[in-house]
């Protein structure tokens, strides 16, 4: 797989932002893209066994990333206040409400631009002092000023849990190399954004066409699963099994991936068409993804 | 629906009535006896024509009910000795190896489903092939191959054991090997050996003299084994994982006997026998699904499973077991002819375990 035109700006973000003691947990596209590429190496070179054969991941230019909850709770000038400020002295503009920022590339048009996307969870009863939250945005309450704010993500309940690290080498923009790590979400987690994401965009009257892409990431990061990542989701399941936030979860799972004719299965195949990986075998992948996420659907 | 098998006076009439055609050529039957069959005598003569007519050639024809290279052999000695013709045998249906056969001896011949050889080097070879049987399966398939008839043990048996003295050593023999369930199973009784060796010796795999039997084509013999091999019938399978180590597994397997019968899979034992590596997980044929699940502790899991079982009351898979270190592996003539019928592979890795199994037959040592 090869090197994607965002990676040296993720480079420097990351770079920068280690460095400031704010880690960022990368997800979404660029994440998973990440993942596979490792997963391959591993594949390769130390004959890791995944659950199924792996499709290809998409490209991306977009950066989704969350900052750890505990950056959020320090005091600004330690936390977001600090962030805010690297954003900006790498050329990141807010374009919407402190939680999208765009940094222009240089030379580019602006169709080019980079696009960094904030996300949180939502806080937990003893962390809501410090932090206000809606439907729409999490922020600390006392951070006038210089506000910063991540987009509320329900379904990334559990993303503080079972975090893993990608090897992240390469260049930065100004040809600076780096050699590091970036945090990634666990696939139980990554898995319950995605399902929730997929079941948004199949029950959408307004279909996006870059929604389809959910399902069939749910598909890989299925199938680029180990058997000790498995056995890992099959316990966070277990621990978050109650949980009011698995609903959505659960019920993608029967709307969209019951069986392998449902419509989530589907968009997968429609998504996979110009894909020259590995077959799919959707059959397996829906009878193991009900395996993972059996304890929430078990009557209590 | 097949049709039923045709006797050599069908097989004749079907012949006399009109005129067919293979490829290029017309045929038809310029003379037909009687009967078929008349000793000293051809039971017709074919013409074979081509561009319209300008060019023919005559054949001296018998026709035979069931291919067997008994028959073929008899055949042909009774045309070499009545006609100076060029000989041309018809059977019912020619499968493709049939055909294969014929070409390697320089026989033509033909059957009644489109398939065939003319052979008259150098001026005509034509070749049809591809046409599927129009008579029941049995017609060509003898039922001593078949991997899951109970009379395949007696084939098997000789490749273990190349000569027997008589009938019932042949069937102790058998007895011996077999650790299959024995309820609700057909046992492998003397009538059905005995069916098993007339078909053998009819194929010129086995020679008798007196009550003995010796083995006289291995090769042939396997041959016959693979192309009738299918896998075994499953009446149930489990895909899933357990946490027992081998040895406890084994030892909790070899304390369901003899109620419930368990055995590596013939895929599964590649590894023991040959340096291909086997499936990831263990493939266990067993006799009682649900028992064996319970002893091994197992549950259902399509997710990295370590365990893989198929039910099935087939006596074959159990047939000449071979135990190491507590472990049951499937015999070598099993292993061989899964392997035979499995990927490019395991394809190529099954030559290896056929010129040991043929070795052994002839007395070369053990497999």
């Amino acid at each position: 797989m090869a090197n994607l035109p965002i990676e040296p700006y993720l480079i420097e973000l990351v770079r920068h932002a280690d460095a400031r003691g704010l880690p960022l947990i990368l997800a979404g596209g660029l994440g998973i893209y990440l993942k596979r590429r490792a997963v391959a190496r591993l594949v390769e070179e130390r004959g890791r066994r995944t659950l199924l054969a792996l499709p290809e991941a998409r490209a991306t230019s977009d950066i989704d990333a969350f900052m750890q909850i505990e950056a959020w709770l320090r005091l600004p000038a330690d936390g977001i206040a600090r962030f805010r400020a690297l954003l900006e002295e790498l050329g990141y503009r807010s374009r919407l409400d402190y939680l999208q920022f765009t940094r222009p590339v240089d030379g580019l048009d602006s169709s080019r631009d980079v696009k960094l996307d904030l996300h949180a969870r939502v806080p937990q009863e003893g962390e809501r002092a410090h932090l206000k939250y809606d439907k729409v945005r999490v922020g600390r309450r006392d951070a006038k000023g210089t506000p910063l704010h991540g987009r509320t993500t329900p379904e990334a309940f559990a993303i503080d849990v079972g975090l893993q690290s990608l090897p992240l080498v390469g260049v930065d923009p100004e040809g600076l190399p780096f050699e590091g790590r970036v945090a990634i979400p666990h696939p139980f987690s990554f898995l319950c954004m995605k399902l929730k994401a997929a079941l948004d965009h199949e029950r959408a009257t307004a279909k996006k066409p870059r929604g389809e892409k959910h399902a069939f990431d749910v598909y890989l990061l299925t199938a680029m699963l180990d058997e000790a990542e498995y056995e890992e989701t099959r316990a966070f399941m277990r621990d978050f099994a109650r949980a009011a936030e698995i609903t959505p979860i659960t019920e993608a799972l029967a709307e969209l991936f019951e069986t392998p004719t449902h419509p989530g299965c589907r968009t997968i195949v429609a998504q996979a068409r110009s894909d020259r990986g590995a077959p799919l075998d959707l059959e397996r992948f829906t009878g193991v993804l009900h395996e993972l996420f059996e304890p929430a659907l078990a009557p209590p | 629906m097949p049709r039923s098998h045709p006797t050599e006076a069908e097989i004749l009439r079907a012949l006399a009535e009109g005129v067919f055609a293979l490829g290029p050529l017309v045929l038809s039957l310029e003379r037909a006896a009687s009967a078929p069959g008349g000793a000293g005598e051809v039971d017709g003569v074919v013409v074979a024509q081509w561009r319209e007519g300008k060019i023919h050639r005559r054949f001296a024809l018998s026709v035979r009910a069931q291919w067997s290279q008994r028959s073929l052999d008899v055949a042909l000695a009774q045309l070499r000795a009545a006609s100076p013709l060029l000989p041309l045998v018809v059977f019912p249906y020619l499968a493709d190896d049939h055909l294969v056969e014929l070409e390697r001896r320089g026989i033509s011949g033909l059957d009644l489903c489109g398939n065939g050889v003319l052979y008259d080097p150098p001026h005509l070879f034509v070749r049809c092939s591809g046409s599927p049987p129009e008579f029941r399966r049995s017609a060509t398939t003898p039922l001593v191959y078949q991997s899951r008839n109970i009379a395949s043990l007696v084939p098997r048996v000789f490749l273990l054991q190349p000569a027997f003295t008589a009938v019932g050593a042949i069937q102790a023999a058998c007895h011996r090997r077999m650790a299959g369930p024995e309820e609700g199973s057909q046992p492998l009784v003397l009538s059905t050996v005995s069916k098993a060796l007339a078909q053998l010796e009819e194929d010129m795999v086995l020679a008798r003299k007196g009550r003995a039997r010796h083995l006289i084509d291995a090769e042939r013999l396997l041959a016959n084994l693979t192309r009738s091999f299918t896998t075994p019938t499953t009446t149930g399978h489990f895909l899933g994982k357990t946490a027992l180590e081998p040895a406890e597994l084994w030892r909790r397997l070899d304390a369901l006997r003899p109620q419930v019968a368990a055995v590596v899979t013939g895929r599964g034992s590649a590894g023991h026998y040959t340096g291909l590596v086997g499936p990831e997980r263990l493939q266990l044929y067993v006799s009682d699904l649900d028992a064996a699940e319970r002893a091994l502790d197992a549950r259902p899991t399509q997710a990295f499973p370590n365990l893989e079982l198929f039910e099935t009351c087939d006596h074959a898979p159990y047939f000449d077991l071979r135990a190491q270190g507590g472990v049951l592996w499937a015999s070598p003539i099993q292993t061989y002819l899964e392997l035979a019928h499995g990927s490019a592979r395991e394809i190529d890795t099954s030559h290896e375990l056929q010129a040991r199994l043929v070795q052994q037959a002839a007395g070369g040592g053990p497999t």
